[in-house]
Order: C-alpha cells, then structure tokens, then sequence
C-alpha cells in the first residue's frame, strides 16, 4: 500500500495514482466489495422474511 | 532566422498542446456532466413510482427503487461493463473488426484487478474510462427503473434486486455488446441502428417486465372473478406526473451520452459529434427530434385519452418511438411517428390486461411496445442508410428486414433472462409477498418510517 510512486513525490506519477497500484490490493478490496453485496442481498432477505413472519 | 523558425515552432506546439488539453477536457466534462442528468431520471422513478402507489405501499416502493440504483453502480463495476466489451461479436467473445472488443481487450480495459485495473480507477492519463463507465452505470440504473414499476407493491424487496441485477448489469448490456457497438454482430450483419437506444434499453427492459409479471402474478384485487379488470389508482398522481416529467429531463442526459465527442484518440472524427456506431450526427439535429417526439407523443396521447398520466406517458413513449433514428429523422416526420405511438399507447396497455397481466405502469406497453415500434419505423423511413463509416457497399445498411431482426432479439434478451430469473425466485419464495402482507400494505410491515405520519387532510367542504 501506499504511495505507487517509486519516491513520493507528484513527479513521478504519469498514469495510474490510487492506493495500491501495482500489487495485490486494489483486487483483494474489489473482491471484498462484492462479498459485501452478497452479504447485504443475504441478510436484507432474511431480514424481510422475519419482518414477514412477524407481521403474522 | 532560423531562431525566429524555432520560435514559432514552439509556439505552435504550446498552441496544439492547450487545444488538445481542452478537448480533453471538454470531452471529459461532457460526460461527467451527463451523469447527474441521468440521475434526474431516477429522481423521476422514484417519484413516479411512490405516486403510483397506494398510501400503503408509497415507501416500500420507494426503497426498492433506491436500490436498484445502489446495486447497479457495483455490480455494473464487477461485471457489466467487461460484458459490453468482451461479447460484440457473440459468444466466445472472438474480437471485432474494429478492435475494440472480444475477451482479450475487455479483460486489458474493464475488469477491476490486474493490469485492467488501471482503467477502472484514478489515473492521470486517463480522463475517459471513468466518465464512460460512469455513463453506461447510469444506462443500467435506467433499464432497471423501468422495469421496477410494473412489479410494485407485490414484489418482495431482495427479490427484486435480484432482478435488477440481471436487467441492468447483464441483460441490456448483452444487448447492447450485439446492436450499440461498432463491432456488434448486429451493426456488423444487418445494419442495425438504434442510436438512442429503443430497442436495446427500452424494449429489453419492456419485455424484461413482462416475462417477470408473468411470474408475478397481479397485484390482489386487480381482476375479478370474470377476468375484468379494476383500476387500482395510486395515491398521488401530481407526484406520478412530475416524476415523469424528472425522467424527460434525465433524457437529455441519456441522449447526450449517446453521443461520441470529436478530436479524442478514440473519438471517431477530430472535428464532429457522431453516433455510438461512429456515424456523423449532431447535438443540434438530436435536438429537433426529441423536442417534436416528446409533442407529438403528447399531443397524440391527450387526444386518445385526455389523462394527465397517460399525456406525460406519450411524451416518454415519443421519445422513444423515435431515439432509435434521432441522429437521422427529419423532425417533421419525428412528430408523426411520436404521434402514431401517443396514439398506441391505451390500446396496446388494454391488449396487455386482457392478457391478465398487472403492469402496475404501463411499463411494458411505454417502453417494450413502443421500443420495439421505434426500432421497427426506423427501418420503414431509414433503409439505405449507412449504419458505419466506410465506403459504400463496404458499409453495412439500415433496412427493414434488419431492423425488425433487431426488435425481435432485443424483445427476447430481455424477455427471457426476466422469465427465466423470475421462474427461478418464485418456488424458493423469493419473488412475491405473502397475500396478508400486500392487503395489509408493505410499508406497516418493512420500513422503519411513515410516509405521511400526520395523514393528507382531506379538501375542506365547500361553504352552504
């Protein structure tokens, strides 16, 4: 993580500028972005189906 | 002299750098800029939308609205966009013509991890990827409000997301890989057009709607034990039609957007606007025809029905009618095919519920009849048209036969994901709420607030 810069200093950036560049971590926070969504249609239906179940 | 050369020189290239340097910027503006027109157009959703509903079900129907556009900008980012480039051609993916499309390029330029990722987050070299997949996630969120009206206040919350992911991060973006890409096998084979996209917006998203409604079923007490219909009207039909109006707005976003602008590495011309496709054409032309589709649309409506809703409806539905061909009509003859579509709108809305399909909307009938029509008129009045750049004979052209091959397989993308998906939802009780609830209302039961804790007083009594 960190600077992608060899020195940090605004110089030496001609093309890609986020945390991360070059290395594993833009796809590990990709992938636990996804998962979060998965997470969230899982639990927001579980939610609803006792909301459901409670209405009764 | 030779130093006054050098002089001049330099000065003319400063000269050229500044110019390229506003181009880009222009042309980066220029998209930025359409996106919160676009989201007008979910302003506009979630307003009519709510206004369609009963005082019961206003929230809920506002809620799955609010995340339909939530869930499209990820799941666009994940996979949406690396499918409008990888599948032009069809599947496996072999790359185009053009060079700008199949797996390979969509793997190098959409996907969010590896050497792609450079194009899928800030960099300084870069003013264009983001603004463009920001335009494309506004298309998306687009084709999944339309199909988020037909199905309210019935239709469970998760369930629906569900579906709105596969319309709006998948199954207009197959359709648009086929007939809104220079490299489609659509463009490619049959001359498609559909610059402003009817068909493969419009019409998938339509007939999306109906294959889900099918599975859905109507909403309780819509059609009696004879099969007649009832009204069931929404609460708020002010709202209904200022929201409709927000998405006429929105449109002008959408249209711009559909536009490639000039003097870019990637543009198609250095010095004009052109289609998606690379065709020559002009904001000022578009101009013409959207404004004398939305009136005649209108006009045509208010004479078939004299109802505010249906009035803002056929301005949508003239739009429409006429966004495959905007680069291209004459505004005169724009009117008239709007007006042929205002005119279509209540009979083709009564065919779909003699069917016995609830379209809470008039969704399928706005958007799937009419973009099916609007693909189809342009092949009436627009055969011969080139439909890419090239000399001719080499050039691929708009026809008939072409453009309704093209209606046919968008009508389907859209009709069969939405029937299938659906059909997968409702035996694991994913799709529709239990009966107590929808005649309780969803509001009561799954939102945290009240949409009117104080109630809507009622008109006061005329004085004696």
């Amino acid at each position: 993580m960190g600077f992608p810069g060899a020195e940090a200093s605004w110089d030496v950036i001609t093309g890609a500028m986020y945390m991360g560049d070059g290395g594993a971590m833009p796809a590990i926070y990709t992938l636990i972005s996804a998962a979060l969504c998965v997470y969230a249609l899982w639990a927001g239906n579980r939610k609803e189906h006792s909301l459901y179940e409670n209405s009764k | 002299m030779e130093e006054q050369l050098a002089q001049l020189a330099e000065q003319v290239a400063a000269l050229q750098a500044s110019g390229g340097t506003t181009n880009t910027v222009f042309a980066e503006t220029y998209y930025y800029l359409s996106i919160p027109l676009m989201i007008l157009i979910h302003a506009g959703f979630l307003a009519y939308e709510m206004g369609a509903s009963r005082m019961k079900n206003v929230l809920s129907s506002g809620v799955k609205n609010i995340l339909a556009f939530a869930f499209m900008v990820p799941t666009f980012y994940y996979f949406g966009w690396w499918v409008y480039w990888a599948f032009p051609t069809g599947i496996p993916g072999a790359a185009g013509p053009n060079g700008i499309s199949g797996l390979e390029y969509a793997n190098a330029i959409a996907l969010g991890w590896g050497e792609s990722a450079q194009y899928m987050g800030p960099n300084i070299a870069d003013n264009a990827s983001g603004v463009f997949w920001g335009a494309f996630t506004m298309f998306a969120a687009t084709t999944a409000s339309i199909m988020s009206g037909a199905v309210i206040e019935r239709i469970q919350t998760v369930g629906f997301v569900i579906l709105a992911i596969v319309l709006g991060s998948f199954a207009w973006v197959v359709a648009a890989a086929w007939g809104w890409h220079a490299d489609g096998w659509m463009v490619q084979k049959f001359g498609v057009h559909d610059f402003g996209a009817a068909g493969l917006v419009h019409a998938v998203a339509g007939f999306f709607a109906l294959g889900v409604l099918i599975n859905l079923g109507p909403r309780v007490g819509k059609f009696n034990a004879d099969g007649s219909a009832n009204d069931i009207a929404g609460h708020n039909l002010p709202l209904t039609a200022v929201g409709l109006m927000l998405i006429i707005a929105g449109f002008w976003g959408f249209l711009m957007a559909c536009l490639i602008v000039p003097g870019e590495a990637w543009s198609w011309f250095p010095d004009k606007f052109s289609s998606i496709y690379g065709t020559p054409m002009t904001l000022s032309g578009m101009s013409f025809n959207i404004l004398m589709g939305m009136a005649g649309g209108t006009i045509a409506a208010w004479m078939t029905t004299r109802d505010p809703f249906w009035m803002m409806s056929g301005m949508l539905a003239g739009i429409i009618s006429v966004a495959s061909g905007l680069d291209i009509y004459w505004p005169g003859l724009a009117f008239i095919v709007a007006f042929g579509a205002g005119a279509l709108l209540k009979p083709a809305a009564a065919v779909v519920e003699r069917a016995g399909i609830d379209d809470a909307v008039g969704a399928v009938t706005v958007h799937g009849t009419i973009g099916v029509y609007g693909v189809i008129a342009l092949g009436v009045f627009a055969s011969g048209f080139p439909s890419l750049q090239g000399a001719a004979g080499d050039a691929p052209t708009i026809s008939l036969i072409g453009q309704i091959i093209g209606a046919i397989v968008f009508a389907l993308v859209g009709f069969v994901p939405g029937y299938i998906v659906a059909a997968i939802l409702k035996p694991l009780g994913l799709l529709r709420v239990p009966e107590a609830v929808e005649i309780q209302g969803l509001d009561p039961v799954k939102v945290a607030s009240a949409a009117y804790p104080e109630g809507i007083p009622a008109s006061a009594a005329p004085a004696e």
